[in-house]
C-alpha cells in the first residue's frame, strides 16, 4: 500500500486582476484534490492555463492557496506559520522551467548552492563547500564550473545548476515544472536521465508539471490531467495512456503529433475559454465532442473507478 | 503524398548556401554549403535543434535577413527558375507575399499590435492583387472563412491583442494565404500553441496545400509534427543538412548518426524505456567549430577520417552527409 507525502484537499487559488474600478477575479485553480505518494512521481498535465503551474506553486506555499488544505507530514501547510514553513522549506523544493530567469546572474555556481544551506543554517563553511561539490559532481558538471557564472553555462548544464539547488538540502519532494519544455530534444534527454538519478539514489517525490505527454509517460507514475483549473482525470500512467477516460484526456492523446498507430486525431472545437468566466457546469462542455444537456447545467463530481478517478457526467 | 519534386523542376532550389554572421569573436560561417529543394504541391519539413540554422535558412528565402551582421558568400536560391539573391530590390519586394509568403512562430510579435486584423490582411490584397475598396474587404473574410475563423466580419476591427493565440495564427496563415502564394515558409508555426490548438492549426496547413496547391517549407524542432505533415524532410546539424529524405524512410530507419541519436532520445508513447539514450555533449558554439565532420565529437563513429568533409552518400532514396553512412546501414558500394 503505497504511504502518502502529501495529501491536497480542495485547493483553490484566486487572483485579482485588471485596472482599480474594473477588478475581476480569475479562479486559477478551483479546488484541486490529489495525492502525491512517497518515492512517486506525480504528473500535472494540460495546457495553457489550466492552472498546473499554480497548483505545483500553492502545493508547496510558494504562492498562498485562497483556500484547501496541503496535508504534510502531519501539518497543514497551508496555515501552517512562517518560522515552521521555514523549516519546511527544507523538505519541499522546485526546479524551474526557465534556468535562465531563475538563477541569479550576479552569483556564482557555488554562492547559488551555498545560499539555502546557509539560510538553513546547515554546516560549518568547510562542510557546506563539500556539499556544494558533491552535489556539483552528482548532477554532472565539474569542480571548476563552481567558480563560474550562469551566463557561461548553456541551457543544458543550466538545468543542471537549477536541479543541483533543488537537491542541496535533500529534499522529500521537488516541485519540477516544465523542467525540460526549454531545452533541444538531445540535451532534454540527458536531463530526464539526471532527474531519474537522482531520484533512485535519493528517493525523492516528484510532482512533474508538463504539456509534453510523451515526457510524461517515460517519467511518471501517476498522471493527473488538468483542465481549466480543475483536476478531470487521474490515474496510473499506463491505465491513463491505454485507457483514457475523460473526453478532454482523449482528445489529448489523440493531438499527439506523430504519434504511430494512432487513432484520427478527435480535433476539438475552439479555443480554452478564459479562466475569468469557466463555462458553467462543467467546464469542458464548450468543446466536448460529448457533451450531454446536464454538462450544461451541473459540473460532474470525481468519482472512483477501477483505482482511478475521472470527473465527467458519462461515467456518473 | 506529392512525389511531383522528383519528376519537375523543384520550385524552390536552394544550391549551396553560404552565410556569414560578423560576431564580436570575428567572423563566423552560420551556413555552411545548405542545399534544399521543395518540389510543387510538396511539403518540406527542416529539422534540427538551436542554433542549427533551420530558421536563417528560412529568413534568407524570404530576403530578410538581418542587414549589416549577415552576408551571403556563396550559393543561389532558385525559385521558379530565378536567381532570388540576385535580383533587383523592388522584383524581390513584388515576389513577397505574392508567390512567397511567411508564418512566423509568434503571431503576437509579428503582427503589428497597433493596425485592426482587417487592414492588415487589407495590405497584401491592395499591393498584390490591386483589388479596392469594398473587393479587398470582399476578399479578406474570404480568406479569414477559409482558415476556419468564425464570424469573420466580426473581428476585422479588432488588435492582435485582443485574439487568443490559436485565432492570432489563423490570422497569420490568412495573410500568407491572402495572395495566393505558390510557396509558404512557415516558422515554428505551432511551436507556441497548445497541442489541442496545433492540431488545427496543422490541418489547416495540409488543407492548404490539398485546396490551393501551396507548397510549404515547414521549420521545427518537433519530430512528430514532421512526421504527421511533411512529404520529405531534411535535418539539419550546425549550419549543414546532414541528412534528407522522404519523412517515412527518415524516420522509420534514419542513417545520419545525428538523426538516429536524435530519434533515439525522444521518449517513445509506444514502447517502455527504462533510460533515454542520449547524445553526449552539446552542439558547438559557431565560433568554435570542428574541421570536417561538425558532429564527429558527439559521435559514436567518428575516427581520423571524419576530419575531412564527409561526402554525400545516396542509400536508397536518402541523402547522407557521412563518412560512415554505407558502414551504419550496411550498405556496399555496388
Amino acid at each position: 500500500m503505497p504511504e502518502a507525502l502529501l495529501r491536497v484537499n480542495e485547493l483553490r487559488k484566486d487572483f485579482v486582476v485588471g485596472p482599480m474600478f474594473r477588478r475581476k477575479t480569475v479562479q486559477a485553480i478551483r479546488g484541486v484534490s490529489f495525492v502525491l505518494n512517497k518515492g512517486e512521481t506525480l504528473g500535472l498535465v494540460g495546457e495553457s492555463g489550466c492552472g498546473k503551474s499554480t497548483t505545483g506553486r500553492a502545493a508547496i506555499r510558494l504562492i498562498e492557496p485562497s483556500s484547501g488544505s496541503i496535508e504534510y507530514d502531519g501539518v497543514d501547510l497551508a496555515s501552517v506559520g512562517a518560522r515552521d514553513m521555514r523549516r519546511l522549506r527544507q523538505d519541499l523544493q522546485i526546479i524551474f522551467q526557465d534556468p535562465y530567469a531563475s538563477l541569479d546572474p550576479r552569483m556564482t555556481v557555488e554562492q547559488i548552492l551555498t545560499e539555502p544551506l546557509g539560510i538553513q543554517k546547515i554546516g560549518t563553511s568547510a562542510e557546506r563547500r563539500e556539499r556544494v561539490m558533491d552535489i556539483i559532481a552528482e548532477v554532472g558538471l565539474q569542480a571548476a564550473h563552481a567558480a563560474r557564472y550562469p551566463h557561461e553555462f548553456s541551457g543544458g548544464q543550466r538545468q543542471r545548476i537549477g536541479i543541483a539547488r533543488s537537491l542541496i538540502l535533500n529534499p522529500k519532494m521537488i516541485v519540477a515544472d516544465e523542467p525540460v519544455s526549454a531545452l533541444d530534444v538531445s540535451v532534454q534527454a540527458q536531463i530526464i536521465n539526471l532527474m531519474q538519478d537522482v531520484k533512485a539514489k535519493h528517493g525523492m517525490s516528484y510532482i512533474f508539471i508538463s504539456h509534453d505527454l510523451s515526457v510524461v509517460k517515460h517519467i511518471c507514475d501517476r498522471v493527473a490531467v488538468m483542465y481549466l483549473g480543475e483536476v478531470v482525470e487521474t490515474a496510473s500512467r499506463d491505465a491513463l495512456y491505454e485507457e483514457p477516460l475523460h473526453p478532454y484526456t482523449k482528445a489529448l492523446m489523440s493531438a499527439i503529433p506523430g504519434r504511430r498507430g494512432a487513432q484520427k486525431r478527435i480535433t476539438l472545437k475552439g479555443d480554452i475559454p478564459s479562466p475569468a468566466s469557466p463555462p458553467r457546469g462543467c467546464a469542458f462542455h464548450t468543446r466536448c465532442p460529448s457533451a450531454m444537456a446536464i454538462c450544461k447545467t451541473t459540473p460532474p463530481q470525481a468519482i472512483e473507478t477501477g483505482g482511478r478517478k475521472v470527473a465527467c457526467h458519462l461515467y456518473n | 503524398m506529392s512525389v511531383a519534386g522528383e519528376t519537375s523542376p523543384p520550385m524552390l532550389a536552394i544550391r549551396d548556401l553560404q552565410l556569414g554572421f560578423r560576431s564580436h569573436r570575428g567572423d563566423v560561417q552560420a551556413l555552411a554549403g545548405v542545399s534544399i529543394e521543395v518540389g510543387e504541391r510538396e511539403i518540406v519539413g527542416i529539422v534540427g535543434e538551436s542554433g542549427c540554422g533551420k530558421s536563417i535558412t528560412a529568413l534568407s528565402v524570404m530576403g530578410l535577413l538581418p542587414e549589416g551582421t549577415t552576408r551571403v558568400m556563396g550559393g543561389s536560391i532558385e525559385f521558379r527558375g530565378d536567381d532570388l539573391l540576385t535580383l533587383p530590390p523592388r522584383e524581390r519586394r513584388q515576389m513577397r507575399g505574392r508567390d512567397i509568403a511567411m508564418v512566423f512562430q509568434e503571431p503576437m510579435t509579428s503582427l503589428n499590435p497597433i493596425m485592426p486584423i482587417g487592414d492588415q490582411i487589407a495590405e497584401p490584397i491592395r499591393l498584390h492583387l490591386g483589388l479596392k475598396g469594398a473587393a479587398v474587404t470582399e476578399h479578406a473574410l474570404d480568406v479569414l472563412d477559409k482558415v476556419g475563423i468564425p464570424r469573420s466580419r466580426n473581428i476585422l476591427p479588432d488588435y492582435p491583442h485582443q485574439l487568443s493565440g490559436g485565432m492570432r495564427q489563423r490570422v497569420m496563415i490568412a495573410i500568407a494565404l491572402a495572395c495566393n502564394p505558390s510557396l509558404i515558409i512557415a516558422d515554428e508555426p505551432t511551436t507556441a500553441l497548445d497541442v489541442t490548438i496545433q492540431g488545427q492549426i496543422l490541418d489547416l496547413m495540409v488543407e492548404a496545400r490539398d485546396t490551393f496547391g501551396t507548397s510549404i517549407l515547414f521549420i521545427t524542432h518537433d519530430l512528430g509534427v514532421v512526421a504527421e505533415i511533411c512529404d520529405r524532410v531534411v535535418v539539419m546539424y550546425a549550419g549543414k543538412v546532414v541528412e534528407t529524405g522522404r519523412t517515412d524512410e527518415v524516420l522509420s530507419s534514419p542513417r545520419h548518426p545525428y538523426t538516429q541519436g536524435l530519434m533515439r532520445s525522444l521518449p517513445s508513447l509506444d514502447t517502455r524505456q527504462e533510460r533515454l539514450e542520449t547524445i553526449p555533449g552539446s552542439v558547438p558554439a559557431l565560433f568554435d567549430m570542428p574541421r570536417g565532420c561538425r558532429f564527429r565529437p558527439r559521435c559514436s563513429y567518428a575516427d581520423d577520417g571524419c576530419r575531412r568533409d564527409p561526402p554525400v552518400e545516396v542509400i536508397g532514396g536518402q541523402k547522407v552527409k557521412c563518412w560512415k553512412a554505407r558502414q551504419i546501414s550496411g550498405v556496399h558500394h555496388a
